[in-house]
């Protein structure tokens, strides 16, 4: 049975609209995460308007948030937040760097460079598939972004690291708790290494600790090692909530990540390399 | 000129709503999409050809907006978009409960397809432990179905 002219043309439309996007598709694969010109284009085109969308949504929710509120203490409220973040950030390092026993001179010149070099960035969009997988700043290449920049949450947790594409004005931060991120790390008190990795729900897993490894206790806090090369040693990541045995030579260790994604707002991006910090 | 405003103005109201919602992370994210609530919506008034247009832009857009692989939501947005006009043209789905059950079935292939092509073709595990993941087509169904029903309103209205 024949279609009508009307309803082939309409199919027609379709397969074409169709076919277009399988080639778009194609054109990523295997490679998904390249940046093809076409993607380059597009996205160059479209971030931004996200990016000024949301600054445009936020600025309306805090002009009547303004308005409620009493000026001066929204001001001064600001300004502690705003203090707050970068001492949480220094206090992380702090800890770092007195570990390492410097001198105290030293020390003071380290954190005034450091905290004038944080990038401070604000979350614009969470990712289409798991919000566990990745976020999306709104600073970019303009602002000395690059791939795999270490990014803390504001109480200077290890949230992540900037992953491709790397655009003009936003990036992305694969998170801790992607399934497909690896972080190499080690528990605080035993110092039994391990590849921490997320499990695409919001916790994470510590693998490849073998069963013969010392006895790690729940709670124990979990830090970065510095072993991947990519997170300085000794990053806050979380807790260890279970530890068990399902019988394989390795044991099954669950980590509660610090960050806490649901409402996060603003990120610190580390633009330099912590560990020569 | 006006029947290229409706669409045109559809899709940038759900494009703007869908990135305000998705702007700050939360637990609720996955149980809104607005873009197919926009596509649903035009595809069921204007057709199953400005239909699968507008889905093919909704998904390249939605793609864009994530940083994920251009095309897969384009892909599926285009099938949701001709679905849902070639269906709504077919059988009568005036009453509000076949709307939603029509625009929820159509909400939920879509996310079924958009799962197992991203799964399949890229490895990307779908939140299928997520209650609001499963819960969206039903949202989205929802909302598609009460603006269509507003809108025949104010149609008989403005006609009366």
């Amino acid at each position: 049975m024949a279609l009508p002219l009307k309803e082939r043309k309409s199919f027609l439309l379709f397969l074409l609209l169709s076919l277009g996007n399988v080639i778009l598709i194609s054109m990523q694969v295997p490679r998904g995460e390249d940046q093809t010109l076409l993607k380059k284009a597009i996205l160059a085109g479209l971030t931004p308007l996200q990016a000024a969308a949301v600054w445009t949504g936020r600025g309306i929710a805090n002009f009547w948030e303004s308005y409620l509120l009493w000026r001066d203490i929204r001001t001064q409220n600001q300004n502690l937040r705003e203090e707050n973040f970068f001492l949480r950030q220094e206090n992380t390092i702090l800890k770092n760097v007195l570990q390492k026993l410097e001198e105290e001179v030293k020390i003071r010149e380290r954190l005034a460079r450091f905290s004038s070099s944080i990038i401070v960035a604000s979350v614009i969009g969470t990712d289409a598939g798991n919000i566990y997988k990745s976020l999306i700043i709104n600073r970019g290449r303009r602002h000395e972004i690059k791939p795999d920049m270490v990014v803390l949450d504001p109480q200077g947790n290890l949230l992540g690291r900037v992953i491709s594409p790397v655009l003009e004005w936003t990036s992305r931060v694969q998170l801790l708790t992607d399934e497909t991120s690896g972080v190499g790390a080690i528990t605080a008190t035993k110092g039994v290494m391990g590849i921490l990795r997320g499990d695409g729900r919001g916790r994470c897993l510590l693998d490849y600790v073998l069963l013969s490894s010392p006895e790690i206790e729940v709670g124990e806090e979990v830090l970065t090692s510095g072993m991947d090369k990519i997170y300085p040693a000794g990053l806050p990541d979380g807790r260890i909530s279970s530890v068990k045995s399902d019988g394989s030579l390795f044991k099954k260790i669950s980590v509660e990540p610090y960050f806490r994604l649901n409402g996060l707002v603003q990120v610190a991006v580390i633009p330099f390399d912590l560990k020569n910090f | 000129m006006r029947s290229l405003a409706e669409p045109l103005i559809a899709l940038i109201v759900a494009v703007v709503l869908q990135i305000i919602w998705r702007s700050t992370p939360s637990y609720l994210n996955d149980l809104f999409n607005f873009l197919s609530v926009g596509v649903i919506y035009i595809a069921a008034s204007r057709g199953e050809r400005v239909g699968a247009v507008v889905g093919s832009l909704a998904g390249l857009i939605q793609d864009s907006l994530t940083l994920r692989v251009l095309g897969l939501a384009g892909l599926t947005k285009t099938c949701l978009g001709f679905g849902v006009g070639l269906v709504f043209r077919k059988l009568n789905l005036q009453p509000f409960e076949r709307k939603l059950l029509a625009f929820t079935l159509a909400a939920f292939l879509e996310t079924l397809i958009w799962s197992g092509l991203a799964f399949l073709i890229f490895a990307m595990t779908p939140p299928a432990w997520s209650l609001a993941f499963w819960l969206q087509p039903l949202t989205s169904g929802f909302v598609a179905s009460v603006c269509f029903q507003l809108r025949n309103r104010w149609a008989t209205e403005e006609s009366a």
